[in-house]
């Protein structure tokens, strides 16, 4: 029979690292699966989710029993992701052709801000549509559609990983499906 | 243009299963008949849809194969020294509960450090001290590690190990057990 989270738990807290890696197991992809909506990078992906396993194991101690061991490991795996979405906008541009080199990398002219990103990708697939418009969510955005749309989470467990309230998951989501529905018009 | 006095939140909260049942109920025979509700539903239904669909391509894409031995990596890299897992055995387990906390007991191994060093290394070759009287007493040794008795009062404990170039120091004001 499985053991549950709180079993494997109990025996990582005595320094069983057997019973981690089957925790690792049964969340490596849904946490690179949020990792992957946040970042669209494989590579970033898989390198945030390890260290965020690498975190819970090294801070397992400090775990409480009355919280749930998944939600945990995502609010880690989120906050770790937006740390290094921070990192990447801050990488200046290598060809200065692109910009003025202090806009983080990010294009954020007048003419690039008005035009239509749908206009922008719509000869490409429409996988890489869908990512181009998670993309335009803010992190804070992102997560809460993450959370809700590809791991199926309650409102309360989401408002648990993002340490806000229900009320702020209720309209994050809200703003992010609107938002999605307006860029992704043509395919809905 | 069709309207509805339905919110699209409510909408949404039965969407995401957010609804107790009495409402839910009402609002699911609601949506079932109104053509606005229907096409907001099927909408929110889509964008779900689209978003689990593109973030399961690029999962497909990822390689897992060695994914369980980077986080056993970085969990090497992030292991504390072991001079602080000593540190931590000592605190946790090994301190006697009549023994000061760590200032403390820093403070007086230091002092008692460069004592020990004075008397035992003067500065002037040619003038040697005698040694104290009982001479240290090995109490215990092996090919890395010994602990000696510095003090003929049993109030002080030295253990070290060369090879690591590593040393505990065990100090006790009124020590009176047995040695370790
Ligand atoms: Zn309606």
């Amino acid at each position: 029979m499985e053991s549950s989270d709180w079993e494997l738990v109990r025996r990582c807290k005595e320094g069983d690292r057997q019973a981690f890696r089957e925790l690792v197991e049964r969340y490596q992809r849904k946490t690179v699966a949020i990792a992957l909506g946040m970042l669209h990078d494989r590579e970033d992906a898989l390198e945030v989710s390890q260290e965020a396993f690498a975190k819970v194991f090294t801070n397992i101690q400090q775990f409480k029993e009355e919280a749930s061991f998944y939600t945990w490991l995502y609010r880690i795996v989120v906050n770790l992701a937006i740390d290094r979405q921070r990192q990447k906008s801050r990488q200046p541009l290598l060809d200065d052709d692109q910009g003025n080199g202090e806009s983080g990398g990010v294009d954020a002219t007048p003419a690039a801000m008005n035009s239509d990103p749908y206009e922008q990708v719509k000869d490409k697939e429409l996988g890489d549509r869908i990512r181009m418009a998670i993309a335009e969510l803010t992190p804070a955005h992102k997560a809460v559609i993450l959370l809700r749309e590809v791991e199926g989470l309650s409102y309360e467990e989401i408002s648990e990983i993002l340490q806000c309230s229900r009320g702020t998951v209720m309209s994050r989501l809200h703003y992010a499906r609107k938002r999605l529905q307006s860029l992704l018009r043509h395919d809905l | 243009m069709n309207t509805c006095p339905r919110s699209e939140r409510v909408v949404a909260l039965f969407h995401d299963d957010e609804l107790d049942s009495p409402l839910r109920r009402e609002v699911a025979s609601h949506v079932a008949g109104c053509v606005v509700c229907t096409r907001t539903l099927a909408a929110f239904e889509r964008v779900q849809e689209l978003v689990a669909q593109a973030v399961s391509e690029q999962l497909e894409e990822s390689d897992f194969s060695n994914f369980w031995e980077g986080v056993a990596s970085r969990i090497d890299q992030q292991a504390p020294p072991s001079w602080r897992l000593w540190l931590q055995l000592w605190r946790e387990r090994l301190r006697p509960a009549w023994m000061p906390g760590t200032p403390v007991w820093v403070a007086t191994t230091a002092a008692l450090l460069v004592t020990t060093v004075l008397v035992f290394h003067p500065p002037a070759k040619d003038s040697p001290l005698p040694l104290p009287d009982p001479a240290p007493t090995v109490l215990a040794a092996n090919d890395q590690a010994q602990i000696e008795s510095l003090s003929s009062t049993a109030t002080v404990f030295l253990w070290n190990e060369q090879e690591g170039n590593a040393t505990v120091i065990w100090v006790g004001d009124d020590y009176e057990g047995d040695r370790p």
